[in-house]
C-alpha cells in the first residue's frame, strides 16, 4: 500500500516538478518568444548576457533587501507576538485568530488594502495630516527608498500572522514541567524564556526563517500592486524582472535562463540556512 | 450549425464595466447561430501581457480586445478585417492598418492627452487659456504661486506617469517629423538628438518648477482624477477618455490643447479598435462575424461615447447621429481633431500602425523614463539609455 501511494507521489513529483524544471532549463538555452512555436538553440547566451544585464543586478538586490527586511521583521514580530499571545483564555484565542487573519487574505487583496494607506491621498497621510503631523507625510510608494521598505512592511504585516502562529506552536511545546522546575528555582519570566523556551524553539525557528525566506525570495504579487516596479523600475524584484522579460519583451527563453538562476539562488540560501539553523535545534 | 464556445478576452474599467461587456457581447452573438461566448477578463490592464501567457500556454482566446498587436501580427497569430468591412462602416479604413492589413478596426479616436481645467480657478485668478507652451508654463507658475498644485498628475502607474512625456514628444517631436519612428527604426534619429532631449527637458522642468506635486509617483491614476475633482490642482492631463467622467465635477471644466512653442495646435489623436480576431480561433467565420456585428452596434458606439469620450469613426455612429449625450467639451474638443488648420499626430508609444512600431517592451522602457526624470535622473542619460533599449529590443 505505502509503495503504491510512494509511487504515486513520485509521479506525480515528476510529471508536475521535474518535467516542468528540466523543460524550463532547455528553453533557457534557446531564444524562445512565447508568441512563436519554434526556437532557437543559443548555447549560453542568455547566462553570459544575465551575468552583464544591470537591470536584474538590481532586481536581485531588490530581492535580497526585501528578504532580509521581511525575514527579519516577520520572525521578530511573530516571536514577540507569539509571546503575548501565549495564554489560555478565550480572550488569547480570539486576539490569535485576528493575527492571523492577514495570512489568509491573498497577497493582492493585502495590497490592494495597502495601496489605500500608503498612496499619497491615502489614509496614512490623512490621519498624519490630521493630528498636525503633515510633516511627516511622505510619498510612501513614489520615492524607490521608501516604496521599497513599504513594500516590506506590507509583506512583514502579512507573514506575521504565520510566523506568530508556528511560534505559538512552539511555545506550547515547551515542557510545562521544565518550566515549573525553572520557577521553583527563582528563575524570572526572561530567563525561562531565553534560556529554556527558546532554545527548544528552535524547529519553529528553522521552519518560520525558511518559509518567510523562501516566500520574499519568489515575491512578485505585492510589488505587481503596490508599485508595478516602479517608480522607473526600481522596485523591481527578481520575479517581477523576469515576468516583464518573458511576457512584455517576447523573452521566454531569457527569462527561463533567469528563473533557473533564481532557482539555484533559493534552492542554495534555504540550504545553508536550514542546515546551520538544525545545528542549533535542541532536541529533548 | 454546430456550437462552439467563443471566448472573448476583455479587460474591466470603471468605465468598461462587466455589465457593458456582459450585454454588449450577448448582442453580438445573438444573430449568430451556435456562438455560446465565454467571457474571459484580464487579471490588470496589461491585456497583452496576459494574451502572451495565455498564447504561451496554448490558450489564446478568439477574440482579444484592445491588445497591442504588433506582435501578435508577427507571428501570425491574427486575422485581418476584410477592406470591404472597413470601407463601408469605416470613416478613416485605413488608419489602423499594417503591411496593408488592418487587425483592429478603426473604430474611434482619443486624444492623449489634453488639459482639462478647474474653470472657476481660472476665473478667480484671472488667467486665460494658454495657447501657447510659454503661456501655459506662466499660468502653471500662477496657479502655484496661488497655493494650488498646478497640474494633478498620475505618476504611480507607469502608463499614466509618462502621459505628459507622451504627449511632448507627440507634440514637438512627430509635430514636425510624422515619420519620426519608422526614421528611428532605419536608424536615422535618435531620442539623444537635441529635439528629443530638449522635450524630455520640458518634462524635468515641469517637475523642477513644482508644476506637478512633488509626490506625484506615488499618486496613482484614481488619486489624481480626485484631487482634481476635489479642486485641489487647477489643471489635469489626461486622455480624452476623462471627457466621459468630467460631468462628476461640481465645478465647470475646461479644455484645451496640450500648447506648443509657436500656438500651432497640434493634437495626438490615438485611432484604435478593440477587438481582435485569433487565427487559431475555432471557428474564424463566425468569430470574425461576432467582431464586425460588436464593432458596428450602435449601442457599442453609444456607450463608448458617453462613457469612455471615444470619437466614435463608425459611420452613422458619431455623437450626434446617435442623439448621445455629452458635455459641451466632448463636442469642442472633437472639433480640435476635424479642424483643418491643425496637425493631428498619432501620441507616442500608444498607437500601433505602421508609423508607430514599438520594439516589443520599449513602451515599458519609455514609461520608466518618465519616471526616472521625474525623480531626478539626467535628461540626456536617460534619453542614452532609451536608444540603448530601443536597439537591444529591435
Amino acid at each position: 500500500m505505502l509503495d503504491v501511494a510512494a509511487s504515486g507521489g513520485l509521479l506525480l513529483f515528476t510529471t508536475f516538478v521535474l518535467i516542468p524544471l528540466a523543460m524550463s532549463f532547455y528553453v533557457g538555452f534557446t531564444d524562445q518568444n512565447p508568441l512563436l512555436k519554434d526556437a532557437n538553440f543559443v548555447g549560453l547566451d542568455n547566462y553570459r548576457e544575465l551575468i552583464g544585464d544591470e537591470s536584474l543586478h538590481r532586481a536581485l538586490k531588490n530581492t535580497a533587501k526585501l528578504t532580509i527586511a521581511a525575514t527579519i521583521g516577520a520572525n521578530l514580530g511573530g516571536l514577540v507576538l507569539a509571546v503575548v499571545l501565549d495564554g489560555t483564555s478565550r480572550y488569547y484565542r480570539v486576539l490569535r485568530t485576528m493575527v492571523f487573519v492577514p495570512q489568509v487574505l491573498s497577497a493582492v487583496v493585502v495590497s490592494f488594502i495597502f495601496v489605500t494607506i500608503l498612496s499619497n491621498r491615502g489614509i496614512l497621510n490623512s490621519v498624519l495630516g490630521s493630528i498636525g503631523l503633515e510633516s511627516l507625510a511622505e510619498p510612501w510608494l513614489g520615492k524607490p527608498d521608501l516604496a521599497l521598505w513599504s513594500i516590506a512592511t506590507v509583506v512583514t504585516w502579512q507573514m506575521i500572522g504565520f510566523t506568530t502562529v508556528v511560534y505559538l506552536a512552539a511555545l506550547q511545546s515547551v515542557p510545562d514541567d521544565l518550566l515549573e522546575a525553572a520557577r521553583i528555582d527563582g528563575a524570572g519570566a526572561w530567563k525561562r524564556f531565553s534560556k529554556i523556551s527558546f532554545p527548544l524553539m528552535g524547529q519553529g525557528l528553522t521552519i518560520a526563517v525558511t518559509i518567510v525566506l523562501i516566500t520574499t525570495l519568489r515575491l512578485y504579487d505585492h510589488v505587481a500592486v503596490l508599485t508595478s516596479g516602479g517608480p522607473g523600475f526600481r522596485t523591481e524584484t527578481a520575479v517581477f524582472y523576469l515576468l516583464r522579460m518573458g511576457f512584455t519583451n517576447n523573452r521566454i527563453g531569457y527569462a527561463s535562463s533567469i528563473a533557473f538562476v533564481l532557482l539555484l539562488i533559493i534552492g542554495s540560501v534555504s540550504a545553508i540556512l536550514v542546515s546551520l539553523m538544525r545545528r542549533r535545534e535542541v532536541q529533548l | 450549425m454546430e456550437e462552439f464556445d467563443l471566448e472573448v478576452l476583455v479587460f474591466e474599467t470603471p468605465a468598461l464595466t462587466p455589465e457593458f461587456w456582459d450585454a454588449t457581447l450577448a448582442a453580438a452573438a445573438a444573430p449568430i447561430d451556435g456562438v455560446n461566448v465565454v467571457k474571459l477578463v484580464t487579471p490588470d490592464l496589461d491585456r497583452t501581457a496576459y494574451a502572451k501567457q495565455l498564447q504561451a500556454a496554448g490558450q489564446l482566446p478568439d477574440i482579444l480586445a484592445a491588445l497591442n498587436v504588433n506582435d501578435f501580427v508577427e507571428a501570425d497569430l491574427l486575422v485581418p478585417y476584410r477592406d470591404d468591412y472597413l470601407n463601408e462602416h469605416y470613416l478613416f479604413p485605413d488608419a489602423t492598418k499594417i503591411d496593408g492589413n488592418a487587425w483592429q478596426t478603426p473604430t474611434g479616436g482619443q486624444i492623449i492627452t489634453m488639459v482639462f481645467y478647474n474653470e472657476t480657478v481660472f476665473a478667480d485668478l484671472s488667467l486665460d487659456v494658454p495657447t501657447t507652451y510659454a503661456e501655459f508654463v506662466g499660468v502653471a507658475q500662477a496657479v502655484r504661486d496661488a497655493g494650488f498644485v498646478p497640474i494633478s498628475y498620475a505618476g504611480a502607474e507607469p502608463w499614466s506617469a509618462s502621459l505628459t512625456l507622451s504627449t511632448l514628444m507627440a507634440v514637438d517631436v512627430l509635430g514636425q517629423d510624422p515619420d519620426w519612428v519608422i526614421r528611428r527604426t532605419a536608424g536615422e534619429v535618435s531620442f539623444s538628438d537635441d529635439n528629443v532631449v530638449a522635450a524630455a527637458n520640458k518634462w524635468k522642468h515641469f517637475v523642477d518648477e513644482g508644476l506637478v506635486d512633488a509626490g506625484a509617483l506615488g499618486v496613482n491614476y484614481d488619486g489624481a482624477t480626485n484631487a482634481f475633482l476635489d479642486g485641489e490642482a487647477a489643471m489635469y492631463m489626461m486622455g480624452s477618455w476623462w471627457l466621459g467622467a468630467a460631468g462628476q465635477a461640481d465645478f465647470p471644466v475646461g479644455v484645451f490643447p496640450f500648447p506648443t512653442d509657436s500656438g500651432d495646435v497640434v493634437i495626438p489623436l490615438h485611432v484604435g479598435g478593440n477587438l481582435s480576431v485569433s487565427a487559431l480561433a475555432e471557428d474564424i467565420e463566425r468569430a470574425m462575424q461576432f467582431a464586425e456585428n460588436w464593432h458596428t452596434d450602435p449601442e457599442v458606439s453609444r456607450f463608448l461615447i458617453e462613457s469612455d469620450g471615444l470619437f466614435v469613426y463608425v459611420k452613422g455612429q458619431g455623437a450626434p447621429d446617435l442623439g448621445a449625450e455629452v458635455l459641451p467639451i466632448y463636442n469642442e474638443a472633437f472639433a480640435w481633431t476635424t479642424d483643418p488648420s491643425n496637425t493631428v499626430v498619432p501620441p507616442f508609444a500608444w498607437t500601433v500602425n505602421d508609423r508607430m512600431l514599438m520594439p516589443p517592451g520599449f513602451n515599458d522602457e519609455f514609461y520608466a523614463a518618465a519616471q526616472n526624470i521625474f525623480l531626478g535622473d539626467d535628461v540626456v542619460d536617460e534619453m542614452a539609455r532609451l536608444d540603448e533599449a530601443f536597439d537591444i529590443a529591435n
